[in-house]
């Protein structure tokens, strides 16, 4: 397992307080400081997320019972391992919780090229990859993960 | 994948990664979870040859795995391993999310076609060497703070123990210069002179040392090893460590020595450690008596010593007729730091070291009694067979060796029990000790024994009436007698009578020990 401990910095601006998460979600995450802020609202960015194991996920999972029955919460930029995680494990998302953005894979057959595109949820129809082309050769990109599974998380329009 | 593979979505729903393979390892049907457990995208896996393209395991293993579970047609399980998942990177370059610990399972589908599941353990194998390292840092931790205790009762002693020396050096130095004028005079016609100043001179500098050898020893960081010892003579070692502050304040103490010993399984310098915790305790609260109280109250501190049969075990009461400790915090005072002294009077250690040394020994220590004519702390400690016992079963369940024998010595003598025990263990063998027949006849009932070694001459059992009574609960346990010669006549009376299979005779190498046994073992084992 990786030893890079989760560092948490937070923006708090008006009643909104921005979470950068930086390192790895697991056993060691430490998240009483966000719970001592007591905000109404808080963005989690999971830009710079780099793995979230079991144990990580339950950390996660008291967080959100402890801050989510007061605040509302909006998950931005959530890389696939956090997708992933989203996808199997109940209370990630919640009625005050809900995915803004996230990061979806892509591949250019022709560049051998793979790139993470980031999407708004709003963007997603039918739980269908949006069409993508590729900055080198403008080419069509293939979705390059399960479309069923990966998009599980949004509720069918 | 060009096949039907409806069937096998069902897969989908599972948690598990699973992949199903046939025989030439070619992928036919992966669900999900496969995909974000190896992190390969379909685009990959559908250009994948062989599984061997997604997850990098020796292909011998697999083979074999295979092979187990068409041959038997049932589930074929791998030991745990770790799995690199395939990356175009160097074995030093792997990133850590790139290689698992995990076990494999192989289920037959068909001749040719076999369901892989995975059983990913990564974050079990990091919780658990995490839970190890902060135990053993625990453990670290706890024995600086059992040294740092007894430091810090060696530093408010050290006044008292330097006075004491004193003492006897003063004694040493005026007879030396008396020794000194005698021997100037070179007639030496006060020969009477000269020897009782050598023989007070002699006398004094042992004291001496005795008591710096007391300190250093109790000072000593104390190592983990318990050993069979008489709680009498580890009780007099802690009065003799506090006796100078005991008379200087003008307080009595006692002890109620019994008549036989009371051996049993400790780390004597720990227990020193918590006996002179326990009569510091009890000193400074006379003390403080004395000084707030304007009614004069003799201050007595009693030590007794005895076996609770109902409750197994062996207590040491400290009482004292102090003012008692307030029933409010009662319930605090085993807590760590917790302390009524002023800040640089008492670190409120003593008693929560204490506590947890006593349970350390399978014991408990407690207040059992506190009013304002004094207060009484007792320390129970299991019997001898018990904590021998308790020590046996760990030092099983730690081994896996099934030729590790569990020998039961039967001694009145800890110095016989304590050698036995360590030429016992070096050869990889398991003793309870005992110094009570009797006990010794009910820990049979309690732990099948592979052999039984008993001393001759008990106070209370000699060897013959314990072999027969031996022999009433098993005809087969083999049994050695230890002795010395001088009770060889019983010996050939009982060898017959009670299958007496070997005789030790004191004094013993570890070798005359170790041969007896292997011998008695083999004999026990034609039969």
């Amino acid at each position: 397992m990786s030893s890079e401990k989760l560092v948490i910095n937070t923006q708090v601006v008006g009643n909104v307080c921005k979470v950068d998460f930086i390192g790895n979600i697991n056993e060691d995450a430490d998240f009483e400081k966000i719970i001592a802020l007591k905000m109404p609202e808080y963005h989690f960015n999971f830009d710079q997320v780099a793995m979230i194991n079991s144990c990580g996920i339950r950390e996660w999972i008291s967080l959100i019972t402890k801050i989510g029955t007061q605040a509302t919460i909006k998950y931005f930029n959530c890389r696939q391992i956090v997708v992933e995680q989203i996808n199997v494990v109940h209370g990630f998302i919640t009625d005050k919780s809900q995915i803004q953005t996230f990061y979806t894979p892509y591949y250019c057959d022709k560049c051998n090229l793979e790139k993470q595109v980031l999407v708004e949820v709003k963007s997603i129809n039918n739980r269908k990859a949006p069409a993508i082309k590729c900055d080198k050769c403008s080419s069509k990109m293939e979705f390059d993960a399960i479309e069923e599974h990966y998009f599980s998380f949004i509720p069918k329009k | 994948m060009q096949e039907d593979t409806q069937p096998f979505q069902l897969l989908d729903a599972l948690f598990e990664p699973i992949v199903i393979i046939d025989d030439k390892f070619k992928i036919i049907y992966y669900n999900h979870f496969f995909s974000t457990f190896t992190k390969a995208s379909p685009r990959i896996i559908r250009n994948a040859q062989t599984i061997f393209k997604i997850i990098n395991v020796e292909e011998k293993i697999l083979q074999t795995l295979l092979a187990t579970a068409s041959a038997n047609n049932q589930v074929a399980l791998s030991q745990e391993m770790e799995i690199k998942l395939a990356s175009d990177a160097s074995e030093e370059n792997l990133a850590p999310d790139r290689q698992v610990h995990a076990s494999m399972k192989v289920i037959p589908l068909s001749t040719t076609r076999y369901i892989l599941c995975f059983n990913v353990l990564s974050v079990e194998k990091g919780l658990h060497r995490k839970y190890r390292e902060k135990l053993e840092e625990l453990k670290r931790a706890h024995g600086q703070i059992i040294q740092a205790d007894k430091l810090a009762t060696l530093g408010e002693l050290s006044a008292s123990i330097a006075h004491e020396i004193n003492n006897p050096l003063a004694i040493a130095m005026g007879h030396g210069e008396i020794l000194e004028r005698v021997l100037e005079n070179e007639t030496i016609q006060e020969r009477e002179l000269v020897d009782n100043a050598y023989k007070n001179i002699s006398e004094a500098l042992q004291r001496i040392k005795t008591i710096v050898m007391n300190m250093k020893s109790f000072a000593h960081k104390s190592e983990e090893k318990k050993q069979y010892h008489d709680l009498i003579s580890i009780i007099d070692k802690s009065m003799m460590l506090v006796d100078t502050p005991f008379r200087a304040a003008g307080i009595d103490l006692k002890f109620e020595r019994p008549v036989d010993k009371f051996i049993t399984l400790v780390n004597r310098i720990e227990m020193e450690q918590v006996i002179v915790n326990l009569l510091k305790n009890a000193l400074d609260a006379l003390r403080e008596q004395s000084t707030i109280s304007a009614a004069h109250i003799h201050g007595i501190v009693e030590i007794k010593l005895k076996k609770n049969k109902q409750d197994e075990c062996l207590e040491i009461l400290v009482i004292d007729n102090g003012p008692g400790i307030p029933e409010k915090i009662q319930g605090e005072i085993f807590s760590p730091f917790f302390t009524t002294k002023e800040i640089s009077e008492g670190t409120g250690l003593g008693l929560s070291v204490s506590s947890k040394i006593v349970e350390g020994h399978h014991g408990k220590l407690q207040l059992t009694k506190s009013s304002n004519e004094g207060s009484i702390f007792t320390v129970q400690l299991p019997l001898i067979e018990v904590s021998s016992y308790v020590a046996s079963v760990n030092a099983l369940n730690a081994s896996n060796d099934a030729s590790r024998k569990k020998i039961l010595v039967v001694d009145d003598e800890e110095k016989i029990l304590n050698i036995l025990s360590t030429f016992l263990e070096e050869v990889g063998h398991t003793m309870i000790g005992s110094t009570d027949p009797s006990e010794a006849l009910e820990m049979m009932d309690k732990l099948e024994m592979d052999l039984i070694i008993t001393d001759y001459n008990m106070p209370r059992m000699n060897g013959h009436d314990f072999a027969k009574n031996v022999r009433k609960k098993s005809n087969s346990i083999p049994l050695i007698y230890l002795t010395s010669s001088q009770f060889l006549n019983h010996f050939q009376e009982d060898r017959q009578k009670y299958n007496i299979a070997g005789l030790i005779l004191k004094p013993f190498s570890k070798e005359d020990v170790t041969t007896i046994i292997d011998g008695v073992f083999k004999e026990a084992k034609k039969k």
